[in-house]
């Protein structure tokens, strides 16, 4: 099957992508383990005692992180309604 | 015209002593002229005026304006260590706006933008809550202009929604203020307390401007529908104006804590959720605003640094990411993450600016934030060890805001990344480009060299920011979290972006009220209407009585009916003096 110019401007494109994704990836979980590893090297001090536990800065953004998109997925269901909920809205921009 | 302005310019600095004339007030007067100056001479005038306003900061500590009206001496310009830094990044930031929008052609939205900035700064330096008021009130007004300057129907309702939440809050500090001049015998705008009616008049109307919960409905409302330069200018005075009267006149006040963990965490979810880019901006704000909040809660000399830092620097990354997304807008025509994606190539420049307003949102090192929350984060812990509970919470609430703040990560990867693109774009304008540009460099520079926030911070007392512990502990709590959001969105559980429209506070005025409180209001209405027509009729029967008694004789054919009225008349009136002689 041959592709035409845009098609093969639009794989390159996903490829150029996912070339990006992947050594964003790498980047980070460079930084993760460089982090680890300090974590496991330095003393590391807080403004209360429950952050001097191993690892507890780690643990509390992952974790944060997961509850608030959790509380996201909850509170969709009560929060959202219709694009057009309020009529004098997006009558003349959608922007 | 550029030698006529650079000559008026001369005259006024020549003229003007220094401390003559408020800060802003050029900026005001100059923007009566500015509809009247051609297109390329705009933004060089304005940036005249911004300048000429700036170069009265130039004045020590003190009051140097003072204008008597009935009976109260106004302070129109009182300066301070408080005052300082708030009005010189409201002039870096006008300015940054002005280049922004040097492509910009609305004569309304310029000037109003321009006497907008004016009034902001004007207000800062108000050293009374009456000039507060005025200063208050025409920030108000302006800024409305600026909104309606979109010319679209949804930019038109929304400004009246934002007109009448403003004037509330105005209304609120004229009445405080009252209350204030009752209670204490003067209007000095100094410490508040909150055990008298005046303390709570004032505090509300500074928490609809700072948007408070359930008071925040007019910000998410309103500044999307802004243009894009308008929009810059928007976020950058109102609410740190609030910040500014909070941090003046309520520091230490405890339930600010409480206020400012709320408004840190709630919008996170409108954040994850929420599809209009710019209105995912707006709940960033807002959540941004409890830190320094919480900061003026704590009100000790570290965490007024820490929210002073904060809000420096925050007008400063917030206009840079309103810049960079005004600038999708501008291009793309929608601010819908659903419709935009691989945009990097496209808009690289735009691109680095989002991410790195994005970083500094996030606080991360050598950023200006992480240098001001830090401050805000050992008050708190020092507050803690003191034995307070709640600034306990309040840390772990900003904690958690901290972590999921990264939700707003998906600004850049959904707008620039995330899905191939093959839209043909047009040239980003000059301005936009430099004015991003500066505003990027500075937000760098006041993290890489905190030295130059201290010297323009009230206290001298500051905390340094990076030692490793701390940068590595809060590098791992911002790097743990942007895994959680990578694993997220590979599992496919992060929040798909729909269009739809996620209700916020400003459901109660538009759609509660008109719903429920409408049909009600109807009803009264009715009645006072019905009881109207009773009372009418009433009165119609008894002048019709006393028509029917002058045009009939009552005591035959002698006596006419006027001059029965008028015997009946004198004889009371002569009974009533009797009665009040014989008492």
């Amino acid at each position: 099957m041959r592709l035409n110019a845009d098609e093969v401007k639009y794989k390159m494109e996903v490829l150029a992508l996912r070339r990006y994704g992947r050594l964003f990836l790498v980047c980070l979980a460079a930084l993760l383990v460089v982090l680890l590893v300090i974590e496991v090297l330095a003393v590391r001090h807080g403004e209360f005692a429950f952050e001097d536990l191993p690892f507890f800065p780690a643990a509390f953004g992952f974790g944060g992180f997961v509850l608030m998109v959790a509380l996201g997925w909850g509170c969709r269901r009560y929060l959202a309604r219709s694009a057009r909920y309020y009529s004098d809205e997006e009558r003349d921009d959608d922007a | 015209m550029l030698d006529f302005a650079l000559m008026l310019w001369g005259f006024f600095l020549g003229v003007l002593p220094l401390g003559g004339m408020p800060p802003g007030l050029a900026m005001i007067l100059g923007a009566a002229v500015l509809p009247f100056l051609s297109l390329a001479m705009r933004p060089i005038w304005m940036l005249l005026m911004i300048a000429l306003s700036a170069t009265t900061l130039l004045v020590p500590a003190g009051e140097h304006v003072l204008w008597s009206v009935l009976g109260f001496e106004l302070s129109l310009y009182y300066a301070d260590a408080l005052s300082l830094p708030f009005s010189l990044v409201f002039h870096i930031a006008a300015a940054l706006a002005v280049i922004y929008s040097w492509h910009v052609r609305s004569r309304l939205e310029l000037a109003a933008g321009l006497a907008y900035a004016g009034a902001a700064i004007a207000a800062v330096h108000a050293g009374d809550l009456l000039s507060l008021f005025i200063w208050w009130e025409i920030t108000a007004i302006t800024s409305v202009f600026v909104l309606l300057a979109a010319g679209t129907y949804a930019a038109r309702q929304a400004s009246m929604r934002y007109l009448v939440v403003q004037v509330a809050s105005g209304v609120l500090l004229l009445g405080g203020a009252g209350l204030f001049y009752v209670e204490n015998g003067h209007i000095v705008f100094t410490s508040i307390t909150l055990d008298s009616g005046a303390g709570w008049f004032i505090l509300l109307a500074f928490g609809i401007k700072a948007a408070f919960p359930l008071l925040n409905g007019w910000l998410q409302d309103a500044y999307p529908k802004a243009t894009p330069s308008g929009a810059v200018i928007l976020s950058i005075f109102t609410t740190k104006l609030a910040i500014y009267a909070l941090a003046r006149g309520f520091a230490g006040a405890e339930i600010l804590i409480w206020i400012g963990g709320v408004m840190a965490v709630v919008p996170l979810v409108f954040i994850l959720l929420e599809n209009d880019l710019r209105r995912v901006l707006a709940f960033s704000l807002n959540n941004q605003l409890g830190f320094m909040v919480v900061a003026i809660g704590v009100g000790t000399p570290l965490a007024l640094n820490g929210a002073v830092a904060l809000a420096f620097v925050h007008i400063l990354y917030k206009a840079l990411l309103f810049m960079a997304v005004g600038n999708v807008v501008y291009h793309t025509g929608t601010a819908k993450l659903s419709e935009l994606g691989g945009l990097y190539r496209q808009l690289p420049m735009t691109m680095l600016c989002c991410v790195i307003g994005v970083l500094a949102m996030m606080a991360t090192p050598l950023l200006g934030s992480f240098v001001a929350k830090t401050q805000i984060m050992t008050a708190l812990g020092d507050g803690g060890g003191s034995g307070g509970g709640e600034f306990v919470v309040a840390y772990l609430m900003l904690l958690l805001a901290s972590a999921a703040i990264h939700g707003s990560i998906k600004i850049p990867y959904f707008t620039f990344f995330a899905r191939p693109n093959q839209r043909n774009l047009g040239k980003t304008p000059v301005g936009v480009g430099i004015a991003m540009g500066i505003t990027a460099v500075l937000c760098v520079i006041l993290g890489v060299f905190p030295q130059i926030f201290y010297a323009i911070l009230p206290y001298a007392k500051v905390k340094n920011p990076y030692d490793l512990s701390h940068v590595t502990g809060h590098l791992q709590l911002l790097a743990f979290a942007l895994l959680a959001f990578v694993v997220l969105l590979r599992l496919g559980l992060y929040p798909p972006h729909l269009r739809e429209t996620l209700l916020n506070s400003d459901w109660f005025y538009r759609r509660l009220a008109p719903q429920y409180i409408k049909p009600q209001m109807a009803q009264i209405l009715a009645l006072g209407k019905a009881s109207d027509q009773r009372l009418d009729t009433a009165l119609a029967r008894i002048i019709a009585g006393a028509r029917w008694i002058a045009d009939h004789p009552v005591a035959g054919p002698v006596i006419p009916g006027p001059a029965a009225l008028v015997q009946v008349l004198v004889l009371l009136l002569i009974i009533a003096i009797l009665y009040v002689n014989l008492l």
